[in-house]
């Protein structure tokens, strides 16, 4: 299974459509396989990013803040968005994988920066 | 052991300062550039091992650019960054020298990867014509 994570330096990027910056891992649902990939995007573009997330074959977004048109086009390719998350994105992904993470959580990492 | 200089040339901010700092986090001893007017001056300057050189879709002076680079300096490795729509200009920008090219998005660690064999391969020839 394929996960992404919107991120802007560590930390998840605040808004999907302005990301320029993604990491995609692959995992089993509970541990990662393989070394993330870091993907740099040329244009802040929540569109183009779409078409990465679902030519990349991703069933799962880490993101912050979602338009609800692009949140709505992933249900419906059952891509699970975990949506408005604040904090760290390797924080993030840990709580993902212990199946611990919610939409709109502050991460305790979130308190540190 | 020096880092391996590297130039980014981009025209898009955003991507270029992203592009730079990543690869600064990763050893790599990067600035960024422009334009061909700013690459010229810092090939003459800081002489880059590496040039990665963002190739936009019609955008013939992108490849000009890379004409520029190449006649300053036939020796220097440029990567190629394609994007979408920019595929001819990459054959074109392969067939005028560029060491490799990589469609766009860009993932990182093949990036790198691409930087150390382009760095590779130019330590090889210094080699075998100081051997000669």
């Amino acid at each position: 299974m394929k996960i992404l994570l919107t991120i802007q330096d560590t930390s998840i990027a605040p808004r999907f459509d302005q990301a320029t910056e993604v990491m995609i891992a692959e995992h089993d649902g509970q541990r990662l396989h393989g070394e993330p990939r870091t993907i740099i995007l040329p244009h802040r573009s929540a569109e183009e990013l779409s078409d990465l997330i679902v030519k990349e074959g991703v069933d799962c977004v880490i993101c912050g803040g979602i338009e609800e048109s692009y949140h709505k086009f992933f249900t419906w390719k059952k891509i699970r968005v975990y949506d408005g998350i604040i904090g760290s994105h390797a924080e993030a992904l840990q709580r993902f994988l212990k199946g611990q993470l919610l939409s709109g959580m502050i991460l305790p990492s979130a308190q540190d920066g | 052991m020096q880092p391996i200089r590297v130039l980014t040339i981009t025209k898009n901010e955003d991507f270029s300062d992203i592009l730079t700092d990543r690869l600064r986090s990763w050893g790599f001893d990067a600035t960024a550039a422009d334009n061909s007017h700013e690459a010229l001056e810092t090939l003459l300057v800081r002489p880059p091992d590496v040039v990665v050189l963002n190739l936009r879709a019609d955008h013939d002076d992108d490849l000009e650019t890379l004409r520029l680079l190449k006649s300053r300096n036939p020796d220097i490795a440029i990567i190629l960054l394609t994007c979408k729509g920019a595929m001819a200009s990459g054959i074109r920008g392969l067939e005028l020298g560029a060491f490799d090219s990589l469609p766009q998005p860009v993932e990182l660690g093949e990036l790198i990867e691409k930087i150390h064999l382009a760095h590779q391969r130019l330590v090889t020839a210094d080699d075998r014509s100081a051997a000669t």
